[in-house]
């Protein structure tokens, strides 16, 4: 349960070294390269920037070929992570075939696009002509001797009547070719003389000339619809043939992916190398090591030629952050990073946070039901599914937490909500109001779960003031530990002893605010301003009773999940005990109680993590560090090795 | 019956006190809808160009939610007291109004505070999107927002926790 401590690596490698120091720490992917501090004397070598260009290009092209292929891959051994494969066995030859094997797959890919490209413009032209199917004249427009005609529609708001009755005073002929609910497509002959009065007419009533295309040449729009069809059919057995190949192709799926791997891998190489800075003959690398893999570290560069020395970080370092946690906190630790990461240095509440997030999930969601509905579902999600890294922490902790709500289900009485006194009473007409709680019912005593609620909250907030006293202390500070924090705890412990005793809780929590007022402005000379200070303090006890109120949360969730259960319950038992009364029940009860656990679980989850920041983190952490993002091998799509 | 005796039916006590627990968690819920639903637009557009934010975004969301909840928990309180669940108490029309009295803090306060609760919440989204690491700023300020709900529903608790039939 902590940061591990770090130790700042400085090696310096002769330059014709440097390759094989990259790979054998990248093969021990403990080491996070940084820019070495000698590099704003150095430059880069442009030979590097133009190799790091070229190998970034070939990932890329992999990476298309390799999304590609998985569309067309239909065999699911060569998915995620299931294969490990040594890099050096790659490097060694796969480059030369397996890109031009990306050269392929890519020009497939450029072929099949292009062709449904074209077949989607050739349904959009067929769509345009196939009012003219009929037709027997040259489209979109066509002059005789002394007529000049064109086709188009106008649209279903155009007053059609009103339009053909101006047009009859104008030497011209309307027919009509098409119709359909949103426009009417036209035919209009006019005489020379007249024609630019027609089109001007025509054209402020909304006419609009077809985009459709058809000479006699083609044998009219019949012909020519025709033709783009056969076009139309032609290409989809090219991009069937297409597409064949494609999925013959995905049978190499893996070979790309791994190639996919080797220029990932090289990728981070090549930029851990620019980190570096170059002199004239040797090359300086830095980096940050966890203490652990120290000797792991030594061992390696022992067998290398070069020199290289550990050194504790200084004030100054941007350290990068890695927690060290046992197998059941570390499930917890996204909880944490997705607020902040703590800084270096400082104090990881992994452990204590965990166990605290399980306690106040299982009470916002109290039900032995769901509770094991949701400790199935994960493992059974965590079995079956192929998932990346995080997305198996997150299951493992809502595991965890799934415990605690079985436990918190059966004290408190939630089984689907009360499906046992639903069943009765809707089933078997007996009125009855059995509570199957070990302890109490939340429902019957909500009183009671505040009460209980709100005891958490205390335990919470005691713990994260019994941190902020233990980082004090750690840090030499047991003055500031004391004044700051154990005063409160005072103040607070006499409030509590009030209900037992009010006159021994009085003395205590007024020597406690005592306290507060003696120490809270030492920082301040004057001795006026350090009482008034002091006095100030005592305000920050409205924030201590909200953050205490705020665990009032815990008791609205468990309430709102168990009541929403309790309507779905009554619902699904209401048509009674009869054929057609089971069938709504198991559909009311599988739609209802997936909808309530839906929503509920979502609460549950945001406003856990809630109270975890606000109130509890709000007392001690530290944030903004950074994390440990170690030199190693690309796992996208394979593991290497 | 006459219209006297209508007014008495509609005005008993039970109605009444029943009237401040709906109105309670009326007020606070709606404020809530909308101080999450103001953050859900603009959290919507940053996701559209960070989906990675999301995780942020949902919390920021979530925190104009509370005043809902806490309308909800004083709305439950004083249901218990009048033994809705049971068939009902008689109280009269002065027990009622006081009932009703109680839960007026954390209805109005729960309503306004979670609409400015969003705005800055709102704000706060604005702010992860542009810098990275800025997220503890953004819920901390708008925490602070809430401490006054929080405060009401203290005031608006404690008289029913209090209150004997």
């Amino acid at each position: 349960m902590a940061i591990s401590p770090m130790k700042k690596l400085y090696t310096v490698v002769p330059k014709k070294g440097s390759g094989r120091l990259l790979k054998a720490l990248q093969c021990a992917g403990c080491v996070e390269v940084i820019s070495s501090p000698f590099s704003e004397h150095t430059s880069v070598p442009s030979a590097l920037t133009e190799k790091i260009h070229k190998t970034h290009f070939e990932m890329e092209q992999t990476e298309r070929a390799v999304q590609f292929l998985m569309e067309y891959n239909d065999d699911t051994e060569l998915g995620f992570g299931s294969s490990r494969l040594s890099v050096d066995d790659l490097e060694a030859g796969l480059d030369i075939v397996a890109s031009e094997k990306v050269a392929a797959v890519n020009e497939l890919q450029n072929t099949l696009y292009r062709l449904e490209k074209e077949n989607s413009d050739l349904e959009v032209e067929i769509n345009t002509l196939s009012p003219f199917i009929d037709t027997r004249f040259p489209i979109p427009a066509f002059n005789t001797a002394a007529t000049s005609s064109v086709c188009g529609s106008f649209p279903s708001n155009t007053d059609y009547n009103l339009l053909l009755k101006e047009l009859s005073k104008l030497a011209c002929t309307v027919s009509l070719i098409y119709e359909d609910k949103y426009s009417k497509t036209v035919l209009v002959t006019s005489y020379k003389d007249d024609t630019e009065k027609v089109i001007g007419l025509i054209h402020s009533n909304g006419f609009t000339k077809t985009h459709a295309k058809a000479s006699e040449n083609e044998g009219f729009a019949r012909g020519k619809i025709q033709y783009l069809n056969e076009r139309l059919a032609q290409n989809k057995r090219e991009i069937a043939a297409l597409k064949k190949e494609a999925s013959q192709k995905s049978r190499e799926l893996l070979q790309l992916k791994a190639l996919y791997g080797v220029y990932a891998s090289r990728l981070e190489r090549l930029e851990a190398r620019k980190l570096a800075s170059t002199t004239e003959s040797t090359v300086v690398l830095c980096g940050w090591v966890p203490e652990a893999n120290t000797e792991k570290i030594c061992l390696i560069l022992d067998g290398l030629e070069c020199a290289y020395s550990l050194e504790d970080p200084s004030e100054q370092d941007n350290v990068p952050v890695l927690l060290i946690n046992g197998r059941l906190p570390s499930v917890f630790e996204p909880v944490m990073t997705m607020y902040s990461v703590p800084l270096y240095g400082t104090y990881d509440p992994t452990v204590i946070m965990s166990f605290f997030y399980i306690l106040i999930f299982g009470l916002m969601f109290a039900d032995v039901g769901y509770g094991a509905l949701l400790f199935f579902g994960s493992l059974l999600i965590l079995k079956k599914a192929k998932l990346g890294y995080s997305t198996k922490k997150m299951l493992r902790m809502f595991m965890y937490c799934s415990l605690s709500c079985i436990l918190c289900g059966a004290l408190f009485g939630g089984y689907f909500g009360d499906i046992h006194n639903a069943v009765a009473t809707g089933f078997l007409g007996i009125e009855t109001a059995i509570s199957p709680a070990l302890w109490f019912d939340m429902i019957n005593d909500p009183i009671r779960f505040f009460t209980l609620s709100l005891g958490i909250g205390v335990l919470h907030l005691v713990a994260a003031m019994l941190i902020k006293f233990y980082i004090l202390c750690r840090d030499g500070e047991v003055f500031s530990a004391f004044a700051d924090v154990g005063s409160w705890l005072l103040l607070f412990t006499g409030i509590g002893v009030c209900f037992i005793n009010l006159n021994t809780g009085l003395i205590i929590s007024v020597s406690g605010a005592l306290a507060l007022i003696l120490t809270q402005g030492r920082h301040e000379k004057n001795l006026l301003l350090r009482l008034a200070k002091g006095v100030m303090s005592l305000y920050s006890i409205v924030s201590y009773a909200s953050d205490l109120l705020s665990y009032s949360r815990i008791l609205a969730l468990s309430l709102s999940s168990a009541i929403i259960a309790g309507v779905v319950n009554t619902l699904a038992t209401m048509s009674g005990f009869s054929l057609l009364g089971i069938v709504l029940f198991i559909i009311v009860f599988t739609v209802g109680h997936a909808l309530n656990i839906a929503v509920n679980l979502l609460g549950t989850y945001v406003h856990t993590s809630r109270l975890q920041y606000l109130e509890f983190f709000g007392k001690f952490f530290v944030g903004g560090g950074r994390e440990f993002a170690p030199f190693k091998y690309s796992s996208k799509y394979v593991v290497l090795k | 019956m006459s219209a006297g005796d209508i007014f008495n039916e509609i005005f008993s006590g039970y109605n009444i006190a029943a009237f401040g627990a709906v109105f309670t968690a009326l007020m606070a819920c709606i404020g809530s809808a909308k101080g999450v639903g103001i953050v859900g637009e603009a959290a919507s557009g940053v996701l559209a160009e960070d989906p990675s934010k999301f995780g942020n975004c949902l919390l920021l969301q979530a925190l104009p939610g509370s005043q809902g909840i806490y309308g909800f928990v004083a709305a439950f309180f004083i249901f218990t007291k009048i033994r809705l669940f049971q068939g009902g108490v008689q109280l009269d029309i002065g027990q009622g109004a006081y009932l009703l009295a109680c839960g007026l803090p954390i209805a109005f306060v729960g309503f306004f505070s979670a609409i400015s609760q969003g705005k800055v919440a709102a704000a706060g989204v604005e702010l992860i999107a542009r810098r990275d690491g800025q997220v503890v700023k953004a819920i901390t300020s708008s925490a602070l927002v809430e401490t006054y709900a929080i405060l009401a529903l203290l005031v608006s608790l404690l008289p029913i926790i209090m209150f004997n039939i």
